[in-house]
């Protein structure tokens, strides 16, 4: 050992130029990562039910069901953007999670899939509760002071991608009517004929929630795929 | 310094802990020699080596209370010089050093190192001591830890921050390189083996 080198220090400590760091210091820290931890594993898990949750609102889901012109359209209308930041986040999770014992010793693939399924399982017991579904009242009615935007226009229809969400009023043949209104102006758009693609064998009646993907033609919606919403209140 | 041999690290970072600095240099004693070693061989190319022990000795006294003393203190205090040649060398170095490490992705069955160690402890030292500047610094360092500082498989995984199993792989993996390197340079590995 360089004796020297060992004095230098020794003096630095007795001169007072370096100190020991308080106990304190370190349990600020540690309960300081472990709140960031736990804060951004409930973003995420909340993030995930928000997209599970806007997926069966929106009726999106439904489009999978509705063939390669349905999936095109799903992949289209899939929140990215909101995937990308709750991958991001469960990547910034896992290396919150190496910053403990536990997770530094454990292999990477397993800790982002333990965080993963954790995640998912929570997201879907978020899903389940009212949570959303009260937010999504408190937006319809302009009552929500933040992330309105998420939820607002979630069981609207949409005209300009193509999606149509409405109460059934009379049903023919292969053709039903329905009042639906996109909120694109300030008035109802009212009641409009819905052509049902061939074969289509779902027995609507009068008072129906239904979810149609189709064209709008000459003021007819030309569908591609129907469905009857079930429990969306 | 050193006339008090009957008490562990653990016991006297405790009473470090509890204000005898003195004391403090009776784990500089005990560690400065290993620590210059472990830098001299991991940071090859670095020239001070001195000041940069220096650090690692400041910023164990500076951490000292954040040690649990029912723990080792030996992973701690490497740790501490892990984290500070690794900033050494970045300073000195390119490109990103430990941007994803593929070995601590999958978990890897644990060898036992005994075994394996004893049967060839004596060539490998004689290896990794002449042909460790020639290989990158993850792998050079942990031959370091386990061949010339003597830690077990646990211990460097505790200094490294990585999954036991993959310290084997890792050291597994290093010795190849290090052959490799000493047949690109033509020095006849055979009469080390």
């Amino acid at each position: 050992m360089n004796e020297q080198l060992k004095d230098q220090v020794l003096r630095k400590i007795e001169e007072g130029k370096i100190s020991m760091k308080p106990k304190a210091y370190f349990v600020f820290k540690v309960i300081l990562l472990g709140t960031i931890t736990v804060i951004t594993f409930i973003i995420t898990a909340v993030l995930v039910s928000y997209i599970i949750f806007s997926l069966k609102t929106g009726g999106h889901l439904f489009l999978l069901g509705f063939g390669a012109r349905g999936i095109y359209k799903f992949l289209l209308l899939f929140p990215w953007v909101l995937f990308i930041i709750d991958a991001i986040l469960l990547l910034f999770l896992d290396w919150l999670l190496k910053q403990f014992k536990f997770g530094y010793h454990s292999p990477i693939i397993y800790l982002f899939l333990v965080s993963l399924a954790l995640i998912t399982v929570f997201g879907s017991l978020i899903d389940v509760t009212s949570f959303h579904r009260g937010l999504l009242r408190e937006a319809e009615a302009s009552k929500l002071p933040f992330a309105g935007g998420l939820y607002d226009g979630l069981r609207k229809s949409h005209r300009k991608i193509g999606i149509f969400m409405g109460e059934v009023t009379s049903v023919s043949t292969s053709t039903f009517f329905m009042d639906y209104d996109d909120y694109d102006t300030p008035w109802p758009d009212g009641n409009i004929e819905v052509i049902a693609p061939t074969g289509f064998h779902v027995i609507l009646v009068p008072k129906d929630e239904v979810f149609v993907a189709g064209d709008m033609i000459n003021g007819e919606i030309h569908a591609y795929g129907i469905r009857k919403i079930v429990g969306n209140d | 310094m050193n006339s008090e041999p009957q008490l562990t690290d653990e016991t006297v970072a405790k009473l470090v802990q509890e204000g005898d600095i003195d004391k403090f240099g009776i784990l500089m004693e005990r560690y400065g020699a290993k620590l210059f070693r472990y830098g001299k061989k991991f940071l090859s190319n670095e020239d001070n080596i001195e000041d940069v022990v220096q650090d690692v000795f400041i910023k164990t006294f500076e951490n000292i209370k954040s040690f649990d003393t029912k723990q080792r203190f030996s992973p701690w205090i490497y740790r501490i010089a892990h984290n500070t040649y690794i900033n050494a060398l970045k300073k000195n170095s390119i490109g990103p050093m430990y941007l994803f490490d593929f070995d601590t992705l999958l978990a890897h069955t644990v060898t036992d190192e005994s075994i394996s160690k004893e049967a060839e402890e004596k060539e490998m030292k004689e290896i990794v001591e002449k042909g460790l500047s020639k290989i990158e610094p993850k792998y050079r360092e942990i031959l370091v830890l386990y061949y010339i500082e003597d830690l077990s498989y646990k211990e460097i995984a505790e200094v490294l921050h990585i999954p036991v199993g993959t310290v084997g792989v890792r050291i597994m993996r290093a010795k190849e390189l290090l052959k490799e390197k000493y047949k690109e340079l033509g020095i006849d590995i055979n009469k080390h083996e």
